[in-house]
């Protein structure tokens, strides 16, 4: 059975799964969390969470397209491309993921992250 | 959530086509739709605090030749930050003769395998990456 993501407006360039392990064993009897990243031409990198199929956190990376994406094997950073030779690295925050996002009525959060070194 | 840190620097202006980890060893390769392959090393945190110690001591030591023994306030007990820049350090860029389309860690752990557009595989062997 498959299941469509809407969300990007342009051609997807990375996907990789994120698992949110619990690490804190004595609050949460559920399973461990499935997410997935995407990035995108439409310079948005996007956070989903497998179980509701929601998108759970929006963010305009770059300026251009996001070519490419990946994330180091401790699932602790993802590093971005972009089609203007931008190189931006990135922290997962595991702890807020575990507490359970308060989606927004339009149910995702989104950061736009101006300039920043 | 996801959260940013900052823009790394790259040797090479052209577009980023590819970042990819090394599955086991800590290497970082990131390519340019040019004809460059570059390739971070990456540091543990004990590494860069061991080299900022050491260059404190230097520039302690420096101070102490060039002035007057004055009373100089100690460093605050807290160490300094550790930025990612410092822990993502060049290690070699990987240029071919022609523009790379793909590229793939070897097997074992030996070297790196780049496609070129002239349809040639060619394997690089970068040294220490065993």
């Amino acid at each position: 059975m498959s299941h469509s993501l809407r969300g990007h407006r342009d051609q997807i360039t990375g996907i990789r799964f994120i698992s949110s392990s619990d690490a804190q064993p004595s609050t949460s009897t559920g399973p461990n969390s499935l997410l997935l990243l995407t990035s995108a031409k439409d310079t948005f990198l996007k956070l989903w969470d497998l179980s509701t199929q929601h998108c759970i956190q929006t963010v305009v990376a770059h300026r251009s397209e996001i070519w490419t994406l990946d994330i180091d094997p401790e699932q602790r950073l993802v590093f971005t491309g972009s089609a203007e030779g931008e190189m931006k690295a990135w922290r997962i925050d595991h702890g807020a993921l575990e507490d359970g996002l308060k989606e927004t009525e339009t149910g995702e959060v989104i950061i736009h992250v101006k300039n920043f070194s | 959530m996801i959260h940013p840190i900052m823009s790394l620097p790259l040797s090479s202006r052209h577009r980023v086509s590819q970042i990819m980890f090394h599955p086991t060893q800590p290497y970082l390769a990131v390519q340019s739709h040019d004809r460059s392959v570059e390739i971070f090393r990456i540091r543990t945190e004990e590494e860069v605090r061991k080299k900022q110690a050491r260059r404190k001591k230097r520039s302690k030591e420096k101070k102490k030749k060039t002035q007057e023994a004055e009373d100089q306030v100690s460093d605050a007990d807290g160490e300094d930050e550790i930025k990612l820049v410092d822990l993502f350090t060049p290690y070699l860029v990987v240029r071919a003769s022609a523009k790379i389309r793909s590229f793939e860690f070897g097997v074992d752990d030996k070297g790196l395998k780049v496609g070129t557009q002239v349809i040639e595989t060619i394997i690089y062997s970068v040294h220490q990456l065993i």
